[in-house]
Parts: structure tokens; sequence; C-alpha cells
């Protein structure tokens, strides 16, 4: 048995486990990740798109899937289970459970031939069981590792696949193994699943009416690489639906369902479904019935609204009933509770948003970890609003799904915050040294002898672009010293005879005529880095995403077109050059901007792991928002309890430098080395310190109300935060009757977004006024009841249970109208349910504010040099897959500032920017972007016009040389310079006018005809 | 008065040069006929005898002032030159500090062509009288009004640009108010025209083009070390005179000159096949003042 | 009977958006007429018009500009200055007399897929239109 040392372990490798493992292994730290299923992915890996950026799911998975599998730093292990954890923290003891799948991944081609050898046939359980697969498989086209799988409980032994195998791969000798391994500390990420209400009450006729599909389901009727290649079709009779109808909360928010807890993901993806669906086919009506419509993340008010403007009905009502009609369409019966009628309506098509439900391993998983689990089989935290991320042993962390509903910036967020908790114990350990890269050959003396590879990838190219014949026209170029097809260029196999076909032929640049360069780009350089050729010696030919899969009925113009597309990317090629990896050393430690609970949490973190803190705060003292707040949800514990806890967690730790009373004053450099000064205020001395990276947590604001809802006008009017305040001082009083208005100023044409965390505060600050002044009669004046994150929705059944507030909704057209009559405030309020115009006398009228990025964001933004939007919060640098980045290297963000958030989730990100700020601190190198901007000195006559075009003020004239200067680490390599330079003695590397043009003055000349 | 215009500058240049205040004095000599001058660079007090000012002192000398930078040189500018020169300041091709600039009350200069035609015979000289040009034939002498005689771009001057020299010589007419409507004349027909005719106007024109890049190598404001649309030139594309090719360089080299023509029309003056090149520095122009 | 016309055209597309837009019609399999060659850059800001001019030189009937929608730019202001200078260069294709609707700037989303589509499917349709790109001369 091996015993192998690790220092950390994945539980898990859907998009939070491999996030995880990503930023542990980033780091120099050793990782296992641990999969139960055959490939890693996860559910993303099934989503077509996701939502509010409609990003092609598997397209920004897969880059990741591919990177955590190359990883020198991470062993991956599929098939495999946790069975027993002993030890404790720094020391723990893991025993694995490898299940054989009876296929050598070492010998195993992907080629497939298995599967069509293979005489049992299988429903697919990665399409939702909407296809057939045979009990050898893969799971999915673009799996990791590209292994193939036997589905031992359906094969029949008979060995046809053993025989079909080339390579010899199959034995159904190899036997199931267990395997023990010592880590530091654990991440736990094993995900969501997906309620499937076949059992039971079979809810809305799931499993009893051919038409109705989970939304799960839908997805992969709606996937490219889906059962229906992306053509939604009913399963009774393939033919295209006319209407489909969602219905919401299928077993989530409601207690005889057994999932009390909103499933927080459904809203946005039934919109994003429903749009998408529009787009594709703008005849099919789209309905969906909603109870709220929470559309409460950055940008999914705006995604809601464009949804709803593109023809997706929203109907708010929780169908009675679904019956099957003779043509197998569905008739729902349902009220609209905002017109109050009563309608029967008939749907080609219905898709269930159902609950999230852990998976039911997650039980028995926890016995083996000696973690808890709460009563649905999520993971618990050990403190759910001050440890989110700590399972209930030490040494333990929670990411993502695991413990309960989450869309995938949390995920990834969490994920980072994971692995920055779990590399506290791991602070005193030796890491894994920057790999040394391999040797490159100097190929710049040598006529281009370029090598082309074209891939069918199966029939997504084959089946609409002669293969053969882009392979000849290819062969037939004067540079062309080598030219194949090959059916999966992205394979293992495949990989494996590209190198060698450099080696074999002395190749010195390298086409792939396959998919995008933007997914697989990156794998290609890598496998030609292998074998010694440069990352820039490496073209790709889009025939794929940009080619087949285009011009699907034109396989005659699509086979010219991807010759072209290959002659013109070999015309480059013989213009392009090394790209040299240059790396420049880091300067230790880390500045926070923002002493509230983010910035405090991300300080203290990176001090756990060694890393030196300057923490800045403008205010005097620190604390943020903790200072003007009164309980905290969901345990009600005081703001201040926690502040106290947080400034002495900062406090004791030498390896922290606090400056309050302090802004940023300039910040120069980048990634890896800024400057930045601390100006102290009035009188104060000005600091300069060098830091490696910045966390910027700067929080959020409320808007200013005055002028509306009489807001200013009287003390009695004031908004939630003032009311945390009165709560707190005890200064409430005994107001007879409190108006609370929520989406004040929000969810209109100037602040189309919703707040995300206003009805959550009303909810809990209604509980506290009601336990204030009991009696007091609440009204609660909303649109939508958004109550977001872990336990709100039952905090929120349960205020109902406790204060009995009178509930308006309200509608944004009729706005709540406040006037002061006589010293008498009275709140006139058009109630949506009642469909009646209301009046109310208020003693106190709190207003839910809308709220924005920090004042001074557009300072910072620009001092950063990083973007934010108009309600001045920031821009990460992808809405999904890199929530704690921004797109300037060296640089992250945490809490309100990227948009408004609770405070567990706040935590979650401040734990994760920390991990993310950490690892080129850890790392002690970062590498220079290779595309960047170059000057001929001798070609430049120094007439400058290039130097304002650059937007991270990287060039400069020299004076005395009068000639330009460009400081490498500060260009990004947009090459908008270069486009500026009249004489062209500024070059893009890697984008030079040479290898530009080399394609334009290809795209039509020497076409086939 | 123009007699004494060209003593002054004689002198002026004389004594800049004898002082050391500049190394080089940068004006006209005579060319090799009345109707020419060519641009001349004194390096010694002596030579400033040499200098001429006359009616046709035509080309731009901002074009051959960038070929001496690092010196401190002098330079007697027309308002046209003045405003190349101010360009190429603000490009940095030039340091002011290294230059002493005496302004030219100039009168607005002669087009060449336009004596030889009004000439009865060939030009043996030129004189000014007053607002008169005196042209000399070998058995005629003839007076014509300056004014009917002007370049266009002289007819509808722009001005010199204003606390621009160190000094100045001669009457200053006064600057326009506004730039003069029938400066742009020209291109305006051009714009009234339906775009396949205009097509058919330049390709016509263009059709000519030998590609000898004249009007590039004479451009004062062509600064660039090696130009990035010359260096073409051996592509067969070029060498066959490919219509579309032509188009291109045109194209390019208006678009380059976008931000910063000033109208100086040297392009036009220095064409072998008498392009309306001017066309496209007033279109420039025009486009550039619409901002 | 000669064959019907088919519009060259030269696409030259940011990485972030356009050319992250074009990939998503592909996923989406949105089809659009197969006249169009793709090329690209890192940002709008890298297309220099000379690049446009070469284009039509070597044989293109129209050329499409394409990045990110304007407060998009991956890189903040390169699509900006991408628009600053096209609209010059546009003037001048005019003044030149070559049709506009030869050359085209478009801002597409990475989502934008199907509109991708669209913008390639209509200026195909339009060069159709106009015939190919030929300059009589005596």
């Amino acid at each position: 048995m091996d015993a192998h040392a690790y220092d950390a372990l994945v539980i898990g490798a859907g998009i939070s486990g491999m996030q995880a493992a990503l930023d542990l292994a980033e780091k120099g730290y050793q990782v296992l990740v641990v999969e139960r299923q055959a490939s890693i992915g996860g559910t993303m890996a099934k989503l077509d798109k996701t939502f509010p950026t409609n990003d092609c799911a598997i397209c920004i998975t897969a880059p990741k899937m591919v990177e955590l599998a190359r990883h020198p730093n991470i062993t991956l292990l599929t098939s495999a289970q946790v069975e027993r954890v002993a030890g404790s923290v720094g020391h723990f003891e893991v025993t694995i459970w490898r299940q054989t799948t009876y296929v050598d991944p070492e010998k195993c081609t992907g080629c497939g031939d298995c599967a069509r050898a293979c005489p049992v046939e299988v429903a697919d359980t990665f399409n939702g069981r909407l296809s057939r697969r045979k009990a050898i498989y893969l799971q999915f086209p673009q799996a990791v590792p590209a292994v193939y799988t036997i589905d031992y409980a359906q094969c029949t032994g008979c060995g046809a696949c053993d025989r079909a195998c080339g390579p010899g791969a199959i034995s159904f000798l190899r036997r199931s193994q267990p395997l023990t391994v010592t880590v530091g500390s654990i991440v736990v990420a094993t995900g969501f699943e997906v309620l499937e209400p076949t059992e039971l009450r079979r809810e809305y006729g799931y499993g009893r009416f051919a038409n109705v599909l989970t939304a799960l389901q839908y997805e992969r009727l709606m996937a490219a690489s889906g059962p229906t290649d992306g053509h939604v079709t009913r399963p009774s009779d393939g033919q295209a639906p006319r209407s489909i109808a969602w219905i919401q909360c299928v077993g989530s928010r409601s207690t005889q369902g057994g999932h009390p807890y909103c499933s927080k993901i459904c809203c946005m993806y039934a919109t994003k479904e429903a749009l998408i669906t529009r787009e594709h086919a703008p005849d099919t009506a789209t309905t969906i019935f909603y109870m709220d419509l929470r559309a409460y993340g950055k940008d999914f008010q705006q995604y809601y609204q464009r949804a709803a403007s593109h023809g997706v009905r929203y109907v708010r009502s929780r169908p009675a009933s679904v019956s099957e009609n003779a043509d197998q369409s569905l008739l729902l019966e349902y009220e609209d509770t905002l017109t109050g009628k009563v309608a029967s309506e008939t749907f080609d098509l219905l898709v269930l948003s159902t609950a999230v439900v852990p998976p039911p391993e997650n039980r028995r998983l926890a016995q083996a970890l000696g973690i808890a689990v709460d009563e649905h089989g999520f993971f618990v935290a050990r403190d759910a609003l001050r440890a989110p991320l700590h399972a209930t042993r030490e040494g333990i962390f929670l990411a993502g799904g695991a413990q309960g509903p989450n869309d995938i910036p949390d995920c990834v967020a969490q994920a980072s915050g994971a692995a920055g908790l779990a590399a506290v114990p791991l602070s005193q350990r030796q890491r894994t040294a920057e790999p040394v890269p391999p040797a490159e050959r100097d190929v710049a003396a040598e006529a281009p002898r370029t090598g082309v590879f074209v891939c069918s990838c199966g029939k997504n190219i084959g089946g609409f672009v002669d293969v053969e014949a882009v392979t000849a026209s290819a062969r037939a170029l004067p540079e062309v010293a080598f030219a194949e097809a090959c059916t999966f260029a992205c394979s293992e196999d495949a990989q494996r005879k590209i190198r060698g076909a450099i080696e074999a032929n002395g190749l010195n640049r390298v086409v792939v005529a396959a998919c995008s360069p933007i997914t697989h780009g990156p794998v290609f350089q890598q496998t030609c880095a292998e074998v010694g050729l440069n990352a820039g010696l490496f073209e790709m030919a889009n025939i794929r995403n940009q080619c087949s899969w285009v011009h699907s009925s034109e396989p005659g113009p699509a086979t010219t077109k991807a010759a072209d597309l290959v002659r013109m990317a070999v015309a480059r090629a013989s213009y392009v050059k090394s790209l040299p990896v240059q790396t420049i050393e880091v300067t230790p430690g880390c500045l926070v901007i923002g002493g509230g609970a983010a910035g405090m949490t991300a300080a203290i973190t990176l001090a756990e792991m060694g890393i030196e803190v300057v923490l800045v705060e403008r205010e005097t003292v620190l604390g943020g928002k903790l200072n003007l707040l009164g309980k905290l949800a969901p345990n009600d514990l005081p703001a201040s309890t926690f502040r106290e806890h947080l400034v002495h967690e900062v406090q004791r730790r030498p390896l922290i430098k606090v400056f309050t009373g302090t802004e940023v004053g300039e910040v120069s450099g980048h990634v890896g080395n800024f400057q930045v000064t601390l100006d102290g205020g009035l009188g104060e001395a000005i600091t300069q310190v060098q830091v490696g990276t910045i966390i910027v947590a700067t929080g959020f604001r409320e808007i200013d109300l005055r002028g509306r809802y009489g807001y200013g006008d009287d003390p009695r009017i004031i908004t939630q935060l003032e009311l945390e305040r009165r709560l707190r001082d005890g200064t409430l009083g005994k107001p007879r009757s409190v108006v609370m208005i929520n989406c004040a100023g929000s969810l209109d044409a100037e602040n189309p977004s919703c707040c995300r965390i206003g009805c959550s505060v009303a909810v809990k600050n209604a509980r506290l006024v009601h336990q204030a002044a009991p009696g007091t009669q609440v009204f609660l004046l909303y649109q939508d009841l958004r109550v977001y994150g872990k336990g709100q929705e039952e905090a929120f059944t349960q205020m109902l249970a406790e204060v009995a507030p009178q509930r308006i909704r309200y509608d944004a057209e009729r706005p709540p109208r406040v006037s002061l009559e006589h010293g008498r405030i009275m709140v006139t309020v058009y109630d949506t349910l009642l469909r009646d115009e209301l009046e109310v006398e208020a003693d106190l009228v709190v207003l839910t504010a809308a709220l924005r990025g920090d004042i001074e964001t557009p300072r910072l933004k620009q001092m950063l040099k990083v973007g934010a939007n108009a309600q001045d919060f920031y821009h990460e640098a992808h809405a999904k897959i890199r929530p704690l980045d921004f797109t300037t290297e060296g640089i992250y963000l945490c809490g309100g500032d990227h948009y408004p958030r609770s405070i567990p989730d706040t935590l979650a990100q401040a734990a994760g920017a920390a991990s993310r700020a950490a690892i080129p601190l850890l790392r002690g190198r970062v590498k220079v972007e290779p595309i960047v901007a170059e000057v001929e000195a001798a070609r430049c006559s120094g007439c400058g016009l290039c130097v304002p075009h650059c937007p991270y003020g990287a060039m400069r004239l020299d004076p005395e040389r009068g000639v330009l200067v460009i400081e490498e680490v500060l260009c990004k390599g947009c090459g908008t310079c270069v486009a500026a330079c009249p004489s062209g003695a500024l070059q893009q590397r890697g984008f030079a006018d040479a290898q530009v043009l080399a394609m334009i003055e290809t795209a039509w000349e020497g076409a086939l005809v | 008065m123009t007699t004494s215009l060209e003593t002054q500058l004689r002198s002026r240049a004389h004594d800049l040069l004898a002082e050391g205040v500049v190394e080089l004095f940068l004006g006209y000599r005579q060319g090799s006929n009345p109707l020419r001058v060519a641009p001349f660079v004194a390096r010694t007090p002596l030579e400033t005898a040499k200098l001429v000012w006359n009616a046709v002192c035509v080309p731009n000398l901002a074009g051959t002032l960038a070929k001496h930078a690092g010196q401190r040189i002098g330079v007697a500018l027309k308002a046209c030159d003045a405003q190349t020169l101010r360009e190429l300041l603000k490009l940095n091709q030039l340091e002011r500090s290294r230059l002493y600039l005496i302004g030219i009350g100039c009168e607005g200069m002669a087009n060449p062509e336009a004596i030889t035609d009004a000439a009865p015979g060939r030009v043996t000289g030129l004189a000014e009288a007053g607002p008169d040009l005196v042209i000399t034939t070998a058995d005629d002498v003839v007076r014509r009004e300056r004014g009917t005689l002007l370049l266009t771009k002289c007819a509808t001057c722009t001005g010199m640009p204003t606390d621009f020299c160190d000094e100045w010589l001669g009457e200053a007419p006064p600057a326009p108010p506004t730039v003069p409507a029938e400066r742009f004349a020209a291109v305006q027909a051009l714009a009234t025209l339906a775009p396949a005719e205009r097509l058919a106007f330049w390709s016509e024109h263009l059709s000519r083009c030998t590609l000898c890049y004249a009007c590039q190598t004479v451009c004062p404001l062509c600064f660039c070390k090696e130009c990035a649309l010359t260096l073409e030139r051996d592509h067969p594309r070029r060498q066959a005179r490919e219509p579309m090719t032509i188009f291109a360089y045109h194209l390019m080299r208006a678009y380059h000159l976008a931000d910063r023509c000033t109208g100086c029309d040297e392009c036009s003056r220095v064409c072998p096949e008498d392009i309306p090149l001017n066309l496209i520095c007033r279109k420039l122009e025009q486009d550039r003042s619409q901002v | 009977m000669s064959e019907p016309f088919e519009p060259k055209i030269v696409g030259l597309l940011c990485s972030w958006c356009a050319y992250a837009g074009a990939d998503t019609a592909g996923v989406s399999r949105v089809q659009y007429p197969p006249n169009l060659r793709i090329v690209r850059v890192m940002c709008s800001g890298r297309v220099d018009p000379l690049f446009v001019a070469r284009a039509f030189e070597h044989g293109a009937d129209g050329v499409l500009v394409a990045g990110c929608h304007p407060g998009d730019c991956h890189y903040l202001s390169g699509n900006n200055y991408a628009e600053e200078r096209f609209a010059k260069f546009a003037q001048l294709l005019d003044f030149f007399g070559l049709d506009q609707r030869r050359f085209k700037l478009a801002w597409v989303s990475g989502s934008e897929g199907a509109r991708f589509a669209t913008i390639v499917a209509e200026m195909t349709e339009e060069l159709r239109a106009l015939g190919p790109l030929e300059l009589k001369v005596q």
C-alpha cells in the first residue's frame, strides 16, 4: 500500500473543487484531487450557457479541466472516493477507495472503438437519460481524463470491447484498490444535484408524462454537445415545441416538499433557458411561472428585464396541477396572483426548476470525514456567520454546492477562500519550487518547417468539412513540411502524435486546425513546449466554431473556407517568432485597502499564511459597516462583538501593519512590485510602501435618497442603516407602526440593479423591531421578496410567523408615496395582490435604499487602472470564473465593492481574495505578458503619437534619445499603440504587422478555386 | 519694397550668423531660371549674399529644417511654412529652442505656371512693382496684377500663427478672421458628386500615378525614418501598378496625414503627373476644422 | 451565364469579444454565409487602417472590424481608439469614392453569437448587391 504524502486533499472536481485545487497548487503545494465520477468538470460541464453573460459553460470549464489535469503539483484520482480520515489537522491520514474502470488510462487513446463494439445500450445519465450510451463510454467529449470507463453495473462481461481495443487497454483483471495518503488539510467540494421528483408525489407529472423535464435535462437539450445537438425537441415525438413553460420552486421553498430553502439559482437559469430558447427559435412561446423572481446578483435584474423584453413571459403563480393531453402536450391549471385570473393553458413542453439537493453521498462522506451535515445533507459550517467555510472538524474546509445552493461565481469565490484557509495549516511546509521551463530550441535562423494537424473533432468538423482535402491542400503549401488529419487533436493520444511528428520531422512551426484558440490554444502550446517549441511558434486555425459549425449546410464552401483558414495560419506561422517568457521577482507583502469585515478577514488570512500585510483604512477606526450595524443575521450576534473579534485578530498579528485615518494617495508599478503612497491626512506623514499584490475591499454605500419618499424631510423617515443604529443604540422608541419600503431607488431607470441584500436586511430588521418594540405593526412593502443566502428563506418563514407583518406587494410602475400631513406620515401604496390602493399611517418609515459602490471608487479605479460600472461597483475579470480577480494582474477584490453581499459571503470572498493575492507572493516570481509592444529604436522618430493611446501608462518618450521607451511589465498587450504608429517602428510581439498582414493578404489570394 | 525685404533678410541672416546666434541660416537661392528658387543653407555670413526673396519662393522650408534638427538654425518663414513647422514642433521633430524664426510678410506666391502662361515667350526675368509683377521675356515686358497669378493656397491663405516668430520682416498681412470658404470650393464640389462619380474622378487621376513617391518624399510632415507605405515598393502588385494598390497607397498616405497636413500643397507641386493631390490636403484640412 | 457574385470579406476581430462572439455563433450553430475570413487580434485598437487598405488591395470586397461594446473593452479603451480611427478612415474611403458599405465597424460581445451571424449575413448581402470591388482605369 502506497502512503504517499500530499499537502492538501480536495474532494470533488467540479468548478469549486478545481478552483480550490488550482489555487493550492499554484501556491506550490502538492494537491491530491479525488473525484467520484470518471471525469472532472462536475455540473458546470453539463450546462449549456451561463447567466447573465451567456458564456458557453463548457468553453470556460474545459480550460480549467485541462489546466488541472496538466498541473505539475496536482495528482488526479477519478472514480475514487474517500473512505476514512484519521489523524488531525496537519497530519490527516486518508484512506481512498479507487474503483477500477477496467481500462488502463496509460494505454487508452480515447478512440471509441470499444464503445462501437459494445452491445449493451443504457440510458446516458450525463445527458439526463435523454439519450443512450454504451456500457463502456466516455462521459462527454471534453472529458478529462479522456479515458473510456466500463459501467460495471451494466456490463455483461461479453468481452467485445477487449477484442476491439487496439492498444489492449482493457483488462477485467484490474481490481479496485484502497490507497492511503497523508495530507495537511482538506477541502470538501462535492457539489449538488437536482431533485428528480419521481418518488412520492411525482410533482407536475415528472416521470409520468414524457414531455416534463427537469431544468438540468433541458440544459442538455439546449447544449450543442447534448443528445439533440442543441435542437430543442420534445422527448415524445422529436418535434420542436411551440410553447414551453417553466415552473419554479418545484420542491424548494416548501416545508411539505422537504426543501424549505430557496434553491437560489433557478430563477436565473430558467430566465437564461427561456431567453436562449427564444434566441434560437424566436417563435417559441416561453412562460415562467414563479413565486418571487429572484434576480439578485450583479446584472441579474438587467438580464431578467432583457428576457422580458425579448418576449419571455413571466406569470406570478404556482400552478395547481398538470395533466397530459392526447397529443402529449400538457395542460396547466393556474391562478395568476397579479390579476387574480384562474386559467388553464396548454404547453408543448414543461420544464421543472427543481430543488437543488445535496448528493446522497454526502452523509456517508460526512461520517468518513467526521464532520456534520444539516438535516438536508448539506455540510454545515462551524459558525454560519463567522466561519462560513470551516467544516466542523479543524483542518477541513467547505466550498460550493456542498454546503448549499450557490451560483458559479460564489462557488469559485468560496473555493478560493477554502484554498486560502487550507493553506494556513501548510504555511510551515516546503513548497514546490517554480518548475523549470523545458529547454527551447532556437529556431530563429531556420527557414519555416511547418507542421499542420487538421482535426475532425469526431463529426464536429469531419461531418461538414472534407478534412482529408484540407489536409492535402495544406500539404501542398511550400512552407509545410508535414500535414496530417486527426480525429481529436486535443486527445492525449493525438498530442503524443503531434509531439512525435515535431521531433521526427524537425518542425519549427505548428498549425493546428481545430476549434478555437481561446479555449484550446494553451493546450497545444503546452504540447509544443514539451518538445522544445516556444508557444509563439504555435498557430491555430479555427475551422470548427468559425467554420464547420456555422456552415453545416454548405459542405463545399465550408471545406474551401477551412482550407483558406489553414493557408492563412500557415502564412502567419512563417512570420512568427519565439515569445520569450520573462519573470520578475516579487516584493513580499500585500496591501489591503479597506478595514471592514472583508479587508480585516483578508488581512488575517494572509497573515496566517505567513504573509506581511499593510491594512489601510480611511476612517480612524477599523470595522467599516460593522461600526454601523446592530445585530447580524443569521444568529443575532451584535456587530460590535464581531468587530471586536476581528480587530483583536488583526492587532495580535505582528505581520499586519495597520494604517487608520489613511488614504491611498498614489499607486505605481505592477504585479510583483507596487509602490504605494499612503496619505495620513493633514499634518501626518506620507508613507511609502512596496508590496507585491493589492486587495481592494472598500465596501458599498447607501444612495442618497433625499427628495424621494420624503427622506430628509422628517426624522421619522430613515434608511435601513439608520434603523440598525437605532436598534443598536436602543433609540428606536415605541413606534406603533413601522413601514419598510424595499427597493427604494432600485429597479428604476437610473439604477436598474437589485441590491441583493435588501430583502434579507428588511426581514432581519422586521424581527428585531418586533423584539425591541413588541406590538409594533410592521408593514413590509416589496416588489419581489428576494431573500438571499444560506438559511435566509428559513429566517424569512420564521419572521413571518413571529412578527406577522403586513406584506404589500407593489409594482415599480406604481411605487409607494410618502407624504407628511399635519405631522402625520402617510404611506399610500397600490397592493398588486389585493389590487387595491391602501393608505397606512406610519410612525416610522424605513427605506431599504439602493446600494452603490464606495464613493472613492471613481478615484481608486483610475489609480489602480481597473474598471467599475455606473453604480461604482468594480468589474471583476470574469463574471463567472474570475470573480475575485481584476483584469489588472496582481490586484484582487472582495466584499461589497464588487456587489452588495451578506457577511458570510463577504468573509468567504475575503479569504478567497487572500488566496488569490497570496499566489504571486508565495511563488516569489511572476511571468510578464509575452505579447507586449516593442519598439525598434532605429525606426522610431519620437513623434509620441502612440503615447496617449496606452491605457496602462506603459510608454513614455525618452527626451534624451528622442525615442519611445516601453515598460514591458505594465504593457498588457492590446496593441492599440502599435496601430497608432505611422512608421511601423512599434510592433506587438505575436501580433506584428507582418504576422497580421500575412493572414490578410492570403485570405483571398491563392484561394482554392 | 521687395528688394528691401530681400536686403533686410540678408542683413539679418548675416548678423545672426556673425553673432553666433545661429550656426546655419535657411532661406532660398535663385534656381536654374527666374521662376525657380531652391532651399539654401547659408553657413557663413558671406554666404548670406546668395539669399533671395521674390514672388516665387514656393518650396516649404519646414521640411528642409527638419533635416538639420539638432543644430541651431535660423529660417525665413512664410505663413504656410510656419504652420507646418508648428506641427513638426508638436510632434517632437524639432526643438523650438534651437530655432530662430524670422517671419516674412509674404504677399502670396505666384504660380510659376500662371506666369509662364501670362508671358508671351520664355521668361527671362521677374520683378515686383507695387501690386504688380513685371515679367520679362526675350522681346517683351508684361505687367500683371500679382493677385491674379497667385497659387490657390495663397489666394486663400489662412495666415501666420500668432506669437510664433522671433522677429518679423515686412508688413504682416492681416490674418483672415476665418478660413476663406473658397479654400474648400473644389473639395466641396467633389463632395456633392455621387460616390461612383468620385471614384471615377480619382480613378482617372490616379491611373496616371507611377508610384514615384515624390509626394511622400517632398512632404515636410512625412517624418518617419522609414515610410511604412513605401517599404512595399518592390511588391509585384506595386511593380504592376495595380489600381487598387495605387488607391491603397494614396488612401493610407492621406490617413497618415489626417491630423497633421497643413495644406502646403508641396505634394501636388512636385507630382510629375499633375494629380490634384492638393484636393486631399484640402479635404484633411476641412475635416480637421470640423472636429 | 456567369456564376452569381460571392463577395469576399476579411474580418478583423478582437479576441475577447468579437472573436469570442464568432465562437459562440459556432457553439450555438447559428448559420451565416461562408464569405468571411477571420483574423484574430487582441483588441480592436490593434487594427491599423493599413490592414483594411491591404485587405482591399489583396482581393477583399469588404472588411469587417469588430470589437467589444463601448465600455466593455478588455483593455479599457482600445475600442474607443478604434472608433476614432475608423471614423476618420471611413471619411477618406468616401472621399475617394469607395462605397462606405465595404467597410464596417461593429461591436459584438462574446455572448452575441446570433448578432455576429446577422452582421455577417447582412454585410454579405449588401456586398452581393454592390458587386465586386473593381477600379476601372483607362
